[in-house]
């Protein structure tokens, strides 16, 4: 064989076990969800079969209509849709204006409060967890989502995710602005506004994806069944062995995840690019 | 000229005006629930409390507490009379094998899916999949894929000759494991994806230069790619080390509130968990807390410290 | 011997052809200026000598080897990019060294030997810089070091002065003309769009267009004998006047008829519709009316200190025409014509030249 057609050979090689590779990882990360929606219209004696099966045989919805016959399933789902409407709001609304005044304004201690926001981030979650608990107890807050929500009502990521974006609009706007006889209120509302939609887009995607999901929270801060959130519900559900069968669990982990993982099909190429920036940059 | 000065004051105090007020709202939030919070956590670990009497001055005792229970541990005693040791002890067996792992497995992906390869959005999106879901609800499905009867048993019997079916779930020698692998499944197709858009923006030239020094694709992938990559690899580094050692859900779900068999699943972020809610000891949970916030800011400061320094 | 020959060089992307049917041969210890305007190709063939391109046909050899199929990793061949693409994670000292490492080299070899390159080119004092940290020049010559150290036998540059400033571009200008020609003797084949680079660091120019070879010749050459127009009007500043018309027999002369002048010219011109092509430099000036030359209206004048060049239009044509330093006139009538043995003349339709 000839250098060349060795060279040829090692490409093509190398080409087979590239593909080879990430074809079966993609299958281990879809795997698990490609089961579950298979096993969620199967009984569950076919589901804990071994070995496994894969179509469902008799094809049934019985462990759908156990999830929503349980008078708890939709209250989870309005709760989760309810925090995660909160969520998304609270934050929409005041990171934005947080990260305009932090972009755009100059007051005293401007860089000095941004940098203390930001060395918030690095505080693990269970330092707080407890004290913010008694705060919530002590205003009787708890069991309630409204509680639940005051929490995450002004992520600081959201805030530092606004302020980039305003730092990267263009100054001349908001000078031609200024000579207009705009006030830095005004400014915001008729000018910053209204060009960070992308930004506020982003905003209420990321906090859509962590309050739906959200566990350690709503467990600690929501006490009654009726309360919990889908997450909790679900891990109550099976905690408490709801069902005596598994598969209805299956299929409520999929409802559950549902709404994210349409989400993100639908917006992927905005939600990585965007992950990837904000994400880390060492 | 008085006018012009004063106008021009004026506008710069509604500039201070204006971002007081706009910030106010956030500021103070995250001022209560982020500092005021830690404060008080620090404040209460001095304390005996059941959240609705007096609070109790004790002292150091809650730290105490934190520290025979390690001693305990240390002496072998079982989960029962050291739960925060074995909390520990499970906790950084699980970051060692989590991190690692994950972030070599992320690394080594966004390696392969950085060439010319068609697909390559189909493979950012499978591998992302996962981090878009709840812990907890995943944990809910690999419970059941863990089954003695279960598709992973079923999956590796068929690749590795000899393997007898685990009792995953309720084999304390492999609870661990299961939570660890799902851990990394959960997350290391977000960081290949990180690490995808890093290595893609470094600049062709580079690469071209180093072809003309003389330097395979293997070199050019170690000495090159690499080395840039340094940033994202200690965000990626860091941001497991945090996740990792406060891990609650997976365990919650998969090993139950005690940890499961033996405590096999025990972790501390569920030990602080059970020491407020259960033990009904607020003041050792935030004693313990303050552990957990020395071990992971000891260990992302280690990693930085020796990552910044090592490289060559 | 490090020549490099270039055979029928064709390269596709696709549907474009960046470079069409290449034939070119730099001789050993030339530097070879490869000179056009964006996209003519110029980086391309570099690229194609590199190795970092293969080409769709032809052949590319190397000293006396065909090198088509040779990796760019094992050609020995050295090149500064346009962005210098140094290795911003290793300190100057790494860079340079990395060349030497690829091949092998033990540690405290290439540490004489890198510190003998920074020395001969001034920057050992910043051996342990991160390029980040340094000037534009500097990092050029950082560039450079990493490519001599590995005693290349060809020297590719790919419009390495373009990012720097004037006044440094000026000075980089010679110093590397006297490193690659002078000092070391190396083949070594540049790129630029800038003619003034070509013509001063140039053994030979390679004018290109549009992926065609125009002319191959000594800055000279270049300069006094183009083949085309478009050579005639690439090199030299402000670029050579071309003016349509047609020669024809008049009253026992030969002219240049256009529409609005005549111009008397040699007998042994060839006739017919024809291109006249004059540099500014070339003309003399009267400001008064004078035997042979032709009228004009100034229409403005551009001052540049020592050269003053006068902008006479003819209907839509416009040419430029140098003034002598002292001139007092910005507008008016002036009087012109150009040197008689530098007139070019060209075939409209081919735009080749046919005398000059």
């Amino acid at each position: 064989m000839t250098p060349k057609e060795k060279e040829k050979l090692v490409k093509t090689i190398w080409k087979v076990i590239t593909y080879v590779v990430l074809i079966t990882f993609a299958l281990v990360y879809l795997m698990p969800f490609i089961r579950s929606l298979v096993a969620s219209f199967m009984t569950w004696a076919q589901a804990s079969h071994y070995p496994p099966q894969w179509i469902p045989h008799p094809f049934t919805l019985e462990n759908y209509e156990k999830l929503f016959r349980l008078e708890l399933f939709p209250r989870w789902i309005r709760n989760t849709a309810l925090y995660a409407g909160l969520i998304i709001a609270g934050n929409i609304v005041f990171s934005s204006m947080a990260g305009y005044a932090f972009a755009r304004l100059e007051f005293p201690g401007r860089d000095a409060i941004f940098s203390a926001m930001l060395s918030l981030l690095m505080i693990p979650m269970f330092v707080t967890l407890v004290p913010n608990y008694i705060i919530i107890y002590k205003l009787g807050l708890i069991d309630n989502i409204f509680g639940l929500a005051l929490l995450g009502l002004v992520n600081v990521s959201s805030i530092f995710l606004m302020k980039q974006y305003f730092v990267s609009l263009s100054d001349e706007i908001f000078e031609a602005a200024r000579l207009d006889g705009c006030g830095p209120i005004k400014a915001f509302f008729y000018i910053a506004l209204p060009l960070a939609k992308p930004a506020l887009g982003a905003v209420a995607v990321y906090q859509f994806l962590g309050s739906w999901n959200a566990f350690i929270g709503p467990l600690i801060f929501l006490r009654s069944p009726e309360n919990f959130t889908l997450p909790v519900g679900l891990s109550f559900a099976f905690q408490r062995s709801m069902w005596t069968e598994y598969t209805p669990i299956i299929a409520g982990s999929l409802v559950a995840s549902a709404p994210t993982i349409i989400l993100f099909l639908v917006l992927n190429k905005y939600l990585i690019r965007g992950i990837v920036i904000t994400g880390g940059k060492g | 000229m008085p006018s012009f000065s004063s106008f021009y004051e004026k506008s710069r105090n509604k500039d201070i005006t204006a971002g007081l007020f706009l910030i106010s709202f956030a500021v103070i939030l995250n001022l209560i629930f982020g500092y005021f919070a830690m404060v008080f956590a620090f404040y209460l670990s001095f304390f005996k409390w059941d959240y609705i009497g007096k609070m109790q001055f004790v002292g150091l005792h809650n730290y105490m507490i934190v520290l025979r229970d390690l001693s305990r541990g240390f002496h072998g005693y079982p989960y029962i009379l050291a739960p925060f040791y074995t909390g520990l002890k499970n906790i950084l067996i699980y970051t060692a094998l989590v991190v690692p792992i994950q972030t070599f497995l992320a690394v080594t992906l966004a390696a392969f899916a950085n060439q010319k390869i068609k697909g390559q959005q189909f493979f950012k999106v499978s591998y992302f999949l996962p981090a878009t879901t709840s812990s907890v609800i995943v944990g809910l499905i690999f419970i059941w894929l863990f089954m003695k009867t279960g598709f992973i048993n079923y999956i590796l019997v068929h690749i590795i000759p000899g393997f007898k079916p685990i009792d995953w779930m309720n084999d304390p020698h492999y609870l661990l494991l299961a939570i660890a692998l799902v851990a990394i499944w959960g997350t290391s197709g977000h960081f290949m994806v990180s690490f995808l858009a890093a290595m893609q923006a470094i600049p062709k030239d580079i690469y071209e230069a180093a072809m003309l020094d003389g330097a395979g694709p293997i070199r050019r992938f170690f000495f090159i790619t690499i080395p840039m990559l340094k940033p994202m690899i200690t965000y990626v580094v860091v941001m497991g080390l945090i996740g990792a050692l406060q891990m609650f859900d997976l365990a919650w779900i998969m090993a139950g509130a005690n940890g499961g068999p033996g405590g096999a699943g025990y972790t501390v972020a569920l030990d602080i968990y059970n020491e407020a809610f259960t033990r009904i000891r607020p003041g050792v949970a935030a004693a313990k807390s303050w552990f957990l916030f020395a071990i992971i800011f000891t260990t992302t400061y280690i990693f930085q410290k020796k990552y910044g320094r090592a490289v060559k | 011997m490090a020549r490099i020959l270039l055979k029928n060089v064709t390269k596709k992307f696709g549907e474009v052809t960046a470079v069409k049917n290449l034939n070119l041969e730099i001789k050993d210890g030339e530097f070879m200026v490869l000179l056009g305007p964006s996209g003519c190709g110029k980086s391309t063939t570099l690229r194609m000598i590199a190795g970092l391109e293969t080409p769709t046909e032809g052949e590319i050899w190397i000293g006396d080897s065909i090198v088509n199929d040779v990796d760019p990793t094992k050609r020995n061949v050295a090149m500064v990019f346009q962005s210098y693409a140094l290795y911003p994670h290793m300190t100057v000292f790494g860079n340079i060294e990395f060349p030497l490492k690829m091949s092998g080299v033990p540690k405290e070899e290439r540490a004489k030997k890198v510190k003998e390159v920074a020395e001969f080119l001034g920057i050992d004092a910043l051996l342990n810089r991160k390029p980040s940290e340094l000037s534009g020049g500097q990092q050029q010559r950082v560039a450079l070091a990493r490519a001599l150290v590995r005693e290349p036998q060809v020297f590719l540059l790919d419009e390495p002065l373009s990012n720097l400033d004037a006044k440094i571009r000026t000075q980089m200008r010679f110093e590397l003309k006297k490193l690659l020609s002078y000092e070391l003797g190396i083949t070594t084949v540049y790129v630029t769009h800038d003619q003034v680079e070509a013509m001063t660091m140039a053994d030979r120019i390679a004018v290109m267009n549009k992926g065609i070879l125009q002319q191959v010749g000594t800055p000279d050459e270049i300069f006094y004998r183009p083949k085309n127009t478009f050579v005639a009007t690439f090199v030299g500043s402000p670029p050579m006047n071309l003016i349509e018309g047609e020669i024809i027999d008049k009253d026992g002369k030969t002219v240049f008829e256009t529409e609005h002048f005549s111009m008397e010219l040699p007998k042994d011109v060839p006739h017919g519709n024809v291109i006249l092509g004059f540099r500014p430099q070339h003309v003399q000036i009267s400001p008064q009316p004078a035997e042979g030359f032709i009228k004009g209206e100034l229409l403005g004048v551009e001052k540049l200190g020592v050269e003053n060049f006068g902008h006479v239009g003819y209907g839509n044509t416009e040419i430029v025409i140098r003034l002598p330093e002292d001139i007092k006139t910005t507008r008016g009538e002036i009087y012109w014509r150009p040197e008689e043995n530098r007139i070019y003349l060209f075939d409209p339709n081919t735009r080749e030249t046919v005398y000059g």
